[in-house]
């Protein structure tokens, strides 16, 4: 029964073959160069998303991280399929340039904030500070969140006036939050957690 | 065995691997490199998709097959039945190509050219035949800097349908001069007609008129413009509209009214037209066409010749406003499928959703609506269930199986490129529905 099977797709599949080539021995050599230099079989690909699971994590070049944090981010883009999808993300946009510290400016009482700056054509800098505490994990993936919300052109300011939209101006009214860099946040958290068990 | 048989083997064998792949998981989505790192989300589309969905045209700055030498746009088409992709275009250096549009079967294609500083030109080819020809070459002879641009092509591929600043032609002269205009050219006889007009048949003086989209047998147009074409619009202030024209009886219909029979309050653009011209699906930034438009953004709405009446496409999963714009409709030929772009996130799945129905990604996602069952399903979605990157410009076949759109979700694993590529899936079918859901 197998080989009955197996005759059967293979003689469909030399149909197949034999269909698609009677049209090109129709052709002259001349038409058939031509038409083998405008055709491709190869580009066309079945898409498989990109599971970072599998996928080798290439350094991120434009991604400055404090020494206090290096061993930590180690550790997330070990655990973390959702950092690794982030971090992939900020790697292949190559205008932007991105410093993590393991600080906060002077006067801000806030346990995490970041500040970006558009440079136009030159692309974007960000600086993420992170104080220390036992939501680093969540709060990196959060802040580094918000800098790819920016990367997708995000206009947060018109989301904001928008109902239900996940985007919030918060308390002190000169920052926003959102729904997005929240729970990517917590999922990178529990992600880590998960993955040292 | 020579060189060229070689080849033709090779091209053999991939042959065989690519129907055996798409032919073993007819449900895949399968991508085609684009390469656009500068596109706008809400920039034009770049694919349509022939109504057996069977040929995927597309515009790629990508070189695809060795005979795209240059670094500009071309055309290309993919025949989903054999995996091949062909070039479509002149794909000399200095010459672009762009808005593809395809007739039902795949045969006939239009697209715009430009080359080097000639102003924009439509173009018709015959993938059978093997010919292309440039349809606006002759008007612009008459008219150097007499630019077209934006076809449509009827699905039986015998009408095209542009728009021209050119103002010679037609032999009744340009009322408008170098404002845009929307023809029709009717392939068997080379006539061209100007089709922006009144029902009476007249010109205005002013006004652009702009994005014009066929029925299947090319007697039914829909078309944007700011000309005032209807008594009613005369008297109004100056908005764009969305008109539907009959060019087999010559009468003009307006298809944006205010739900209290008044003026809109906004722009509307972007037509798209069903099969048979009874439905016109389009966006409006007007907030009165219907009650309870909340979001002050562009919405989808559709548009019913025989109810004349419209109704909502982009609409909250729980009868709310969407909380976002939506643009850049398609509706199917049999008009019972739009697909469209929105940035709203309540269109699936308003709150207490599951983990991947949650649509926090804040990002542009393609959508499909069926008319019949009134829901909306989210087509950009990566097979692990999540939301892709940003999402847009997406076409649909005859019947609502096939969305192809642009993403800027990578490919795969190793696609470090930050740039928008083709994405086409096959739909699920939808739900048997024996009650339509108002």
């Amino acid at each position: 029964m197998k080989t009955g099977t197996g005759r059967i797709v293979f003689l469909t599949f030399l149909g197949v073959c034999s269909v698609s080539h009677v049209s090109t021995f129709a052709q002259s050599d001349t038409d058939r160069e031509r038409d083998l230099l405008r055709s491709s079989h190869d580009a066309v690909r079945v898409y498989v998303a990109a599971r970072e699971n599998d996928d080798e994590v290439r350094p991120a070049d434009n991604l400055q991280i404090s020494s206090a944090y290096q061993p930590l981010i180690a550790a997330m883009l070990s655990r973390s399929p959702t950092f690794r999808r982030q971090y992939a993300r900020l790697a292949r946009a190559p205008l932007v340039s991105i410093v993590l510290r393991a600080d906060m400016p002077a006067g801000r009482r806030v346990e995490a904030l970041t500040q970006i700056w558009s440079r136009g054509a030159s692309g974007v800098e960000a600086v993420v500070h992170v104080v220390p505490s036992t939501r680093t994990v969540e709060l990196i993936a959060h802040e580094l969140e918000h800098i790819i919300e920016q990367l997708d052109g995000v206009n947060l300011r018109a989301k904001s006036r928008l109902r239900k939209s996940g985007v919030r101006v918060t308390a002190d009214s000169d920052t926003f939050e959102t729904t997005r860099a929240v729970l990517t946040g917590q999922r990178v958290a529990r992600e880590v957690l998960e993955g040292s068990q | 065995m020579t060189p060229a048989d070689t080849r033709y083997s090779l091209l053999l064998v991939a042959c065989v691997a690519t129907n055996w792949i798409l032919g073993a998981s007819s449900n895949a989505v399968v991508t085609l490199a684009q390469r656009d790192a500068y596109r706008s989300p809400r920039a034009p589309r770049t694919v349509d998709v022939s109504a057996d969905g069977r040929t995927i045209v597309f515009q790629s700055l990508a070189g695809l097959v060795p005979a795209d030498i240059n670094d500009r746009a071309d055309i290309y088409a993919l025949d989903r039945s054999s995996g091949a992709v062909t070039l479509e275009s002149n794909a000399a250096q200095g010459v672009e190509h762009s808005h593809p549009r395809t007739s039902g079967d795949g045969r006939y294609l239009v697209f715009e050219s430009v080359s080097g500083d000639h102003p924009i030109d439509v173009v018709l080819r015959d993938r059978v035949a093997g010919t292309t020809r440039v349809l606006t070459a002759f008007d612009r002879a008459r008219d150097p800097e007499g630019w077209s641009r934006s076809p449509a092509i009827s699905r039986d591929g015998r009408v095209v349908a542009f728009t021209s600043v050119a103002t010679q032609l037609t032999e009744d002269g340009d009322a408008n001069g170098r404002l845009e205009d929307v023809y029709i050219l009717t392939l068997a006889a080379g006539r061209v007609t100007r089709a922006s007009v009144s029902s009476t048949g007249v010109q205005m003086p002013q006004g652009n008129s702009i994005l014009p989209t066929l029925n299947g047998d090319g007697r039914w147009l829909a078309f944007a413009s700011t000309a005032p074409l209807t008594e009613t619009t005369a008297r109004d202030k100056p908005r764009r509209q969305v008109y539907l024209r009959d060019l087999r009886d010559g009468r003009t219909v307006r298809v944006t009214r205010a739900a209290n029979g008044g003026a809109p309050n906004g722009d509307s653009s972007l037509p798209s037209i069903s099969g048979d011209g009874r439905y016109v699906a389009f966006v409006t930034e007007a907030s009165n066409l219907l009650n309870d438009d909340q979001n002050q953004g562009a919405d989808v709405l559709l548009y019913d010749r025989d109810a004349d009446a419209v109704s909502w496409v982009s609409r909250g999963a729980d009868g709310s406003s969407a909380n976002g714009e939506s643009t850049s409709p398609v509706i199917s030929a049999d008009g019972r499928f739009v697909t469209f772009q929105s940035d709203a996130s309540n269109l699936v799945c308003p709150k207490r959703c599951a983990d991947h129905a949650d649509d926090i990604n804040l990002l542009w996602d393609v959508f499909l609506f069926d008319r019949v069952s009134g829901r909306i399903v989210r087509v950009s979605e990566d097979d692990l269930g999540s939301w892709m990157e940003a999402s847009a410009g997406p076409a649909v076949d005859a019947t609502g199986s096939i969305v192809a759109f642009s993403s800027r979700h990578p490919v795969d694993s190793d696609d470090r490129r930050d740039d928008f590529d083709l994405f086409v899936r096959a739909m699920p079918p939808p739900p048997t529905v024996t009650r339509k859901v108002p």
